[in-house]
């Protein structure tokens, strides 16, 4: 961080001389000319040849030093930033990523992760720079003219209370102008995967009056962007204007009538606003670049700054007995909310969970509406979020007392959001089991019911999966995860609708093998399939939720901190 | 980006024809703007060679400041216009997407995940292009021009100075552009890499996390970042030298005009006026240029972008023609109002497939009941999805009337229950509680604690699946179509769920035409007729 830093101060350096040295040119050259219509002898002139052109050289030179050196900070600074935040939100995953569209809240943090990240490079140091430099030729204007010099902070002023103006404006926008560009990619993203079923029922019209909707939303909070944007710059010009101005009543009147300055002085002062006015002229988007920053700073620290869902405190290795576990649940609540986040939202309902008890070796389907809290169950059992009340033991002992690490490895869960690594599909199954064998990958493979898929494959197991390679289909993927739980050889399978996307026959035959697999193990299968209930003994039958539906729709991106759970 | 030829991609017009005025505006002022640059240059040498001449300040002020107000303004205007212009263009792009994407036949449907790409990241990175390219692009042409010709008044020598050294930039631009090009074609694939590594493992955390993965993948991510950083310093070094060498080119083509400048003005034989405003014009020249380089790298995703939406908009709309030179024997006539389907000798083949999966199949059905069975891959959905027009038949003929098509997955997106039931029509709340009623659904309704107004979340999350399965039902009465075709309408429901949805069924029956894909015996026992659909061979 401290080496960051250090790289950002020099960074700056190599800014300022940059910025200076430009200005410098422009005054220098103003200078050599008006001297040279003098007709002095050339000797004379020399020395300011000589300056013009090493002004003219150092500024590309230490521009290019301030970009490699503002860059190599923001990456470096990056890559810590990036595998802090990777650190921070292991214990955050899944619980506290909202109910759905995780990845599209992961993705979320990698998006502003490289925005705060770029903002040294973006903002501080062209802004720093362009200070320094504007005060740097303010001092050098009150050298030979007391009073230029003080027109010249004025002028530095006015920049300043212009940027400001500006960066409040943005500020205020920025916000607005995510929501509407979230709303938006939530319209389009609709009409790109659910075209046939609204074409279906002719709700064609219906969606592209809502993108429409979405759209003017963002039009508006873009123009209401660009006229701060606008006025920043036309604010800008106009300030140049006012201080080439001042600058020439000033060096007229108090300078060259009392012959207190020379006419090349005079053109070298004059021409210092317009040389200052170039310098920063890349403000605007220093200011667009700080807002942007500060947003997703803050989206950011609402994530990370959430509570765990689970405690992780516990040591207890699980009782000898783990292979048989047998859990048991009584007048357990949970909620998906963190606490320190619920302030804002103080109506989270806890959800009351069923009296539960599973014994190893027993294979439950657990059945219910949707949002009863069929997937919360699974993710207590699984120990992805702690019970907020009530008891739950696995063996006996408390789940607080032990280790989270070594519970978790008796469960492998597959949920509703399956990730593809853009890797091997052998690597894809390893995740799950690093020390699986071909034969043991390939055995999985079969009970999913993803060995057709395998023999197309042109490199087999070692064929890439996504980008450059085969991309999966979304029925793939929910077996490919299925294929991890399968493979884990974990003692407790918790499936949550594993066969959704597959149809009726080829559902049935992987429910069989799954059935097979599962023997000697405990299996909990949510469904929905009236035909899968006939295989199991035990049901668990849930009742409607208790807790009343509440606004969802306005958290679809980043549930983070309003969604209700029931 | 290679294929779009020329610098200005003429294709944004085609597919955004309302940019035209925008951009002939933002052309205009780019000109505008040109010309005022030159009018600062002549403002400022003006009055300061009136402060050395300590004559009256007046006229220059007021010149000076009346341009530099006039640039103000057209920079004010500039801003406003390329942000509308870049909000435009992406609405519209985003619109005709969608569009397309709505009305097109399922046939050209390609995969949803590149389909969100597009419209979203794709679209999104051609506002650039629009905003800082283009602008750059006008500026790069009508500024040097304006300069050059304004030199021309005063100072003829710097001009053919200018002249002589201009072409050396775009010359070493292409020469550097050539080097790097290399460079980074070299190393895109593994740059690629090393930033989607990141971005995978974020999105997979959830599963890592699962089987306790994730720790272990830290110290990878460290590795792999320092990885990028180093890398992308390689390339960036490279972008960097190139821009710095093509400014100090600039420079010194600027330090030679001066010097002529200053020898002639040392030996008196050039006006202070001239030479002062050569030196300030003399750059003016050079920058646009180098501008419009530097821009152009920041805008080349948007014209990769470009080139993928116009594909996807454009050059699809000819392969259906293709097509139809080889099934232009089929047709599908609707009927307003007409509560019946006939179809005629209808085949259908997937694009990539080599048999058909429906041959020569023929039906009639009219008001009353209908359920059509088979097994697993036998075409049921696919014979759904022509009737409702979102395939085309190869061959024969459909005749059937308005359609309202319940999908196995219906759209339901996160919002009201009034939103719900009203998509796709315009139903009065008197109109959708008598729906509610007929799928018994008033008593649930009237106790959700904000009735039409409560929210559900997407795919109807807080309703069981029979309440779910029964307001798709009701939404198909609200709707005025004759037809209606379920797909699967009793697949996931217990009996009591399944018996309250063959009570609405029998009642959209009595009026329209309802035809069900279905496996359920019991839905077949109360349909007016059953057909089976036999695979084809």
């Amino acid at each position: 961080m401290n080496r960051d830093m250090r790289q950002i101060a020099i960074a700056c350096f190599y800014g300022t001389i940059a910025s200076s040295a430009g200005i410098a040119l422009t005054a220098t050259s103003g200078w050599l000319i008006v001297r040279a219509s003098e007709q002095p002898i050339m000797l004379t002139l020399l020395t300011a040849i000589v300056a013009v052109r090493a002004f003219g050289m150092a500024r590309p030179f230490f521009r290019y030093l301030e970009r490699l050196a503002s860059h190599n900070a923001a990456l470096s600074d990056l890559a810590n930033r990036r595998t802090d935040a990777y650190r921070s939100l292991i214990p955050l995953t899944p619980a506290r990523l909202g109910r759905s569209a995780r990845s599209d809240v992961l993705a979320g943090v990698v998006d502003d992760l490289t925005e705060v990240a770029e903002a040294p490079a973006r903002a501080w140091v062209p802004a720093l720079s362009g200070a320094l430099s504007a005060i740097g030729a303010a001092v050098l204007a009150a050298l030979f003219l007391p009073a230029a010099g003080l027109l010249m902070l004025g002028y530095v002023t006015a920049v300043a209370a212009l940027t400001w103006w500006a960066l409040r404006g943005e500020r205020v926008i920025e916000p607005a102008c995510a929501e509407a560009q979230r709303r938006v990619a939530e319209v389009t993203d609709q009409a790109a995967w659910q075209a046939v079923e609204v074409s279906a029922i002719g709700a064609s019209k219906a969606l592209a009056a809502e993108l429409a909707t979405a759209h003017t939303n963002l039009d508006e909070a873009t123009r209401r962007q660009a006229r701060v944007r606008a006025r920043l710059v036309a604010g800008l010009v106009a300030n140049t204007a006012g201080g080439t101005a001042g600058m020439a009543w000033l060096v007229l009147t108090q300078g060259l009538a009392t012959g207190l300055l020379s006419a090349p002085i005079a053109a070298l002062l004059v021409l210092l606003p317009v040389a200052v006015g170039e310098a920063i002229s890349g403000l605007p988007d220093t200011v667009r670049a700080f807002a942007r920053a500060e947003a997703a700073e803050q989206r950011m620290s609402r994530l990370l700054s959430q509570d765990p869902a689970v405690d992780s405190t516990g040591e207890a290795q699980v009782p000898a007995d783990a292979d048989a576990p047998s859990i048991q649940l009584s007048d357990a609540q949970a909620s998906w909310t963190s606490a320190s986040a619920s302030n804002t939202d103080p109506a989270t309902p806890s959800l009351q969970l069923p009296a539960f008890r599973l014994t190893h070796g027993t294979h439950l389907a657990v059945r219910g509406p949707n949002g009863c809290g069929k997937s919360t169950l699974m993710a207590v059992l699984a120990r992805h979020l702690d019970r907020s009340a009530g008891d739950h033991t696995i063996n006996g002992r408390d789940v607080g007392e032990l280790s989270m690490a070594h519970t978790r490895e008796l469960f492998a869960i597959s949920g509703d959001e399956p990730h593809v690594f853009n890797a091997s599909l052998a690597e894809n199954l390893r995740v799950a089991a690093p020390e699986a064998s071909d034969e043991q990958m390939i055995d999985a493979l079969v009970v999913v019911g993803l060995k057709p898929l395998l023999d197309t494959l042109p490199e087999g197991l070692e064929t890439r999966l996504g980008l450059g390679g085969h991309t999966p289909s979304a029925g793939e993927r929910a077996r490919l995860a299925l294929a991890r739980a399968v493979i884990s050889r974990r003692h407790v399978l918790l499936l949550d609708e594993p066969t959704a996307h597959l149809d009726r026959g080829t559902a049935a035959e992987v429910m069989e093998r799954l059935r097979a697999v599962a023997q000697g193990k405990s299996l909990v299968l949510v469904t929905h399939r009236r035909e899968d209930l006939e295989h199991f003994a035990d049901i668990l039958e849930l009742d409607a939720p208790r807790a009343t539906p509440t606004r969802r729709s306005d958290h679809a991106r980043r549930p983070i901190i309003a969604d209700a759970a029931w | 980006m290679s294929k779009s030829g020329g610098p200005f991609d003429k294709r944004l017009v085609t597919l955004v024809p309302s940019a035209r005025k925008p951009l002939v505006l933002l052309a205009a002022l780019g000109v505008i703007q040109g010309g005022l640059a030159i009018g600062v240059a002549v403002a400022v040498t003006n009055l300061v060679v009136q402060v050395i001449a300590q004559g009256r300040l007046v006229m220059p002020i007021a010149s000076l400041v009346a341009v530099m107000a006039a640039r103000a303004v057209a920079s004010w205007l500039a801003e406003t216009v390329s942000a509308r212009l870049a909000a435009l263009v992406s609405r519209e792009l985003r619109r005709s997407l969608t569009t397309r994407w709505l009305s097109a036949p399922s046939e050209q449907a390609i995969e949803p995940a590149t389909r969100a790409a597009l419209a979203s990241q794709g679209v999104t990175a051609i506002e650039p292009y629009v905003t800082k390219y283009l602008p750059a692009l006008i500026a790069g042409v009508v500024t040097p021009v304006l300069a050059l010709l304004a030199l021309l008044w005063v100072d003829p020598i710097s001009v053919l100075i200018v002249l002589l050294t201009l072409p050396l930039l775009p010359f070493f631009a292409a020469l550097i552009g050539m080097a790097t090009e290399r460079e980074t074609q070299r190393r895109w694939q593994r740059l690629a890499d090393l930033s989607g590594h990141f971005s995978d493992v974020m999105k997979g955390l959830p599963t890592l996390v699962n089987y306790g993965r994730a720790e272990r993948q830290t110290e990878v991510i460290a590795q792999v970042n320092g990885a990028h950083r180093r890398a992308t310093m390689r390339t960036l070094r490279l972008a960097f030298m190139s821009s710095a060498a093509l400014e100090l080119l600039a420079s010194l083509s600027v330090a030679i005009v001066a010097v002529t400048v200053g020898l002639r003005l040392t030996y008196g034989s050039m006006e202070l006026f001239a030479g002062l405003l050569a030196i300030l014009l003399a750059p003016e020249a050079y920058w646009p240029i180098r501008k419009v380089g530097a821009e152009f790298h920041a805008a080349a995703d948007g014209v990769q972008a470009l080139d993928d939406v116009a594909n996807e908009l454009v050059s699809d709309d000819v392969d259906p023609k293709a097509e139809d030179a080889e099934s232009s024997q089929s047709a599908h006539l609707i009927d307003p109002g007409g509560a019946a389907v006939s179809m005629q000798g209808v085949t259908y083949r997937y694009p990539a497939a080599a048999n058909e999966v429906i041959g020569g199949f023929a039906a009639s059905w009219d008001r009353g009941l209908h359920t059509v069975t088979g097994i697993s891959g036998a075409g049921k959905t696919t014979l759904l999805e022509i009737i409702a027009g979102l395939r085309t038949a190869n061959t024969g003929v459909v005749i059937s009337g308005d359609v309202h098509f319940v999908t196995g997955r219906p759209y339901l997106p996160a919002g009201t229950l009034r939103n719900a039931l009203t998509l796709g029509n315009e139903a009065s709340d008197a109109a959708i509680w008598e729906a509610l009623q007929d799928v018994d659904l008033e008593r649930w309704a009237h106790g959700l604690p904000s009735e039409l107004d409560t929210a559900f979340g997407e795919d109807g999350f807080g309703m069981s699946a029979g309440q779910r399965a029964r307001i798709v039902l009701a939404r198909a009465a609200l709707s005025d179509t004759s037809v209606i075709l379920l797909d699967e309408p009793t697949a996931h429901l217990d009996p009591t769920a399944t018996a309250q949805v063959h009570e609405a069924l029998l009642r959209l029956a009595s009026s329209r035409c309802v035809i069900a894909v279905t496996h359920q015996s019991a839905l077949m026992a109360i349909a007016d007729t059953q057909r089976e659909l036999l695979a084809a061979t």
